[in-house]
């Protein structure tokens, strides 16, 4: 479950994530890339932005917190990277564990 | 001085040209400059041929020219019809039709949409807000001029209290949403109510939550200027992160905030309230749905500085009920919907439209001073809602059947039960269940269409549909089906799964059964944990 121990490489977190908004959270047509702004409500609605941050806890083994919900986090697919290593260099995995 | 929305502003900006009228995203307009622009965008409109009456239809994303536009409008002695920035075109393209808009208010980001709307809907003859090309069919008038036009007074064009102000749209059953005509009057009614019930002050910062084509706007924006208060414009990145918006709540200083419960809910699960100072809150309104009371309890515990409450209503009547929560005090069982406004007449009546003894459930009539005019170009749906009842002096007086089935509590305030027909909420947004089925029958790989609602965890509904595909041609994937549902419904009516049967499960009447198709999801959705 995506669980391993090092903290993946930002290219690595950057393809699973667009890979998972193409596949399952994009209007046909529609395309995004590491810095396109994903809050803008021009590209995803609040339901997918929910959606997309649930794929990002379980693909990454990370726990979500409250004060992870913010814009500096999912703004784009290059935040998102940041932040999922951050995390998971700051926590251990076993912490996170469900 | 007549009531008219449009004048709101010229006396804010008299009493406090310096406040700002809106913030957003660290941009601020003060009254003064929002005053001198919608005079600017009025007079535009009106050089542009804008009759009294005429519709502007605004199609804008949230920021502050959604004011300037809304004043602009008004102030040009025009109807405003604000459009759901989340519309899909061809949504967009009906509202324009129906209402026979002759200018549309929009902005750059949308040029390529506005073009692919005025190709369908050709009847608009000026559009403000973009520059002007070759490819557009009509004359455009960009931004900056109407900037250069910014004026101290209104174009001077005669209105009265009674005239339109505002059409705005919401969930239709067939396909077309409903068009809801409300006059200055019957929006000031709503407005000062509100300004005087919340106590509004110029101190207060009020936020909007809701998209600027919905009732609950005229909260933010109109009965905000009534006190010349601040708006907050909250923009679509805040509201998709909870942490983000409750630091944005504290550092605006946000004091009074109007949302659907479900707003609220996802604030209070995922907002990092603890770790927030939200002091200056002192009012949290909500309406469009019950709030589930454990979520409701904790928000409470959260915010200890803020009265709670509820109102109800809808686009056609406004708020015409209210329930505020008792101070520091637990609130036990269902949550009521409260008393009607000193705006307002409730009445419980049975299908005859008689009276029912207080305590007996029947459906929620409303008559005031809020409710709308009618529905636009709708002479058959009017005589069904808006319906009469005889008066002293051999009158009658006009009541809005709600289609909410209601009942008078012991202690005098008012219950709901239930809907007389098949509207639903999900996440507060209103959907006509037809309307999302009409959708899938639209499309010619679907044969059969059921859709209903399950919980969503969160203390409101989601949206599930089950579908028969038609026998011939090359079946759809339920990706598939969604993308081209896209193009029809707006986001909150769209189905959050969609299951593909071979055969929908129907009553020994004939009728698809709910039941079956419900328990069906719950089956799944154990499944899958």
């Amino acid at each position: 479950m995506g669980s391993e121990e090092r903290v993946p490489e930002a290219a690595e977190v950057e393809q699973r994530v667009l890979a998972y908004l193409q596949r399952e959270l994009l209007s046909p047509g529609a395309t995004v890339g590491g810095d396109t702004e994903l809050l803008s409500g021009a590209v995803l609605d609040s339901m997918s932005v929910l959606r997309l941050a649930a794929f990002v806890a379980q693909e990454f083994g990370i726990a979500l917190q409250p004060s992870d919900f913010t814009i500096d986090n999912f703004q784009s697919v290059s935040a998102i990277a940041q932040y999922v290593r951050r995390v998971r260099a700051a926590r251990a995995p076993e912490s996170s564990a469900r | 001085m007549p009531r008219l929305l449009n004048r709101i502003i010229e006396d804010a900006a008299l009493r406090g040209p310096d406040t700002p009228a809106v913030r957003c995203d660290g941009v601020a307009l003060t009254y003064e400059e929002l005053a001198r622009r919608a005079n600017g965008l009025a007079r535009v409109l009106v050089a542009t041929g804008l009759a009294r009456g005429d519709r502007v239809a605004v199609w804008l994303g949230k920021g502050p020219d959604v004011p300037v536009s809304f004043y602009g409008a008004l102030a040009a002695g025009g109807a405003l019809v604000p459009i759901d920035p989340r519309s899909p075109l061809e949504q967009v393209v009906g509202i324009l039709r129906a209402t026979g808009a002759t200018h549309l208010v929009s902005e750059p980001d949308r040029r390529e949409l506005v073009g692919k709307a005025l190709a369908a809907w050709p009847d608009v003859t000026h559009v403000i807000g973009l520059d002007m090309d070759d490819e557009m069919p009509v004359p455009c008038v960009p931004w900056t001029t109407v900037r250069e036009e910014a004026a101290d007074a209104p174009p001077g064009v005669p209105v009265i209290e009674l005239d339109p102000a505002y059409i705005l749209h919401t969930s239709g059953s067939t396909g077309v949403p409903k068009l809801i005509l409300h006059t200055h009057y019957s929006a000031m009614s709503f407005v000062e109510w509100a300004a005087s019930e919340y106590g509004l002050t110029s101190e207060d910062r009020i936020t909007n939550h809701s998209s600027h084509h919905t009732c609950f706007a005229t909260f933010d924006y109109y009965a905000a200027a009534r006190a010349g208060a601040t708006t907050v414009i909250l923009t679509p990145a805040v509201l998709m992160m909870p942490a983000s918006l409750s630091a944005h709540i504290e550092r605006e200083r946000v004091s009074v905030w109007y949302s659907v419960p479900a707003a609220l809910v996802q604030l209070s699960l995922r907002g990092d309230l603890e770790a927030r100072d939200l002091r200056s809150l002192r009012w949290v309104l909500f309406a469009g749905e019950t709030f589930p009371g454990r979520h409701l309890q904790r928000l409470r515990q959260q915010i200890p500085s803020a009265r709670f409450s509820h109102v109800y209503g809808s686009t056609e009547v406004n708020v015409c009920t209210c329930y505020h929560l008792p101070q520091s005090e637990a609130v036990t069982g269902p949550l009521p919907i409260g008393r009607a406004c000193s705006t307002a007449r409730t009445l419980v009546v049975d299908e005859g439209l008689q009276p029912v003894p207080d305590g007996e459930m029947g459906e929620l009539l409303i008559r005031g001073a809020t409710v709308m005019s009618g529905y636009w170009n709708d002479a058959e749906r009017n005589r069904h809602v808006l319906v009469r009842r005889p008066a002293a002096g051999g009158l009658e007086d006009v009541y809005f059947r709600t289609g909410d089935r209601a009942r008078v509590r012991p202690d005098g305030n008012l219950a709901f039960v239930a809907r007389t027909d098949r509207q639903v909420k999900v996440r507060g947004h209103r959907v006509e269940l037809e309307e999302v089925e009409g959708a899938l029958l639209s499309l010619t790989a679907v044969d059969e269409a059921a859709v209903f609602t399950v919980p969503d965890g969160e203390g409101s509904s989601a949206l599930r549909a089950a579908v028969v595909l038609a026998a011939s041609g090359e079946p759809p994937t339920e990706r598939e089906l969604l993308d081209d549902l896209r193009t029809i419904l707006p986001p909150h009516a769209l189905p959050s799964e969609i299951t593909l049967l071979e055969s929908m499960p129907r009553t020994p009447t004939g009728k698809v059964d709910g039941r079956a198709l419900g328990a069906h999801a719950a089956a799944q959705a154990d499944d899958g944990e």
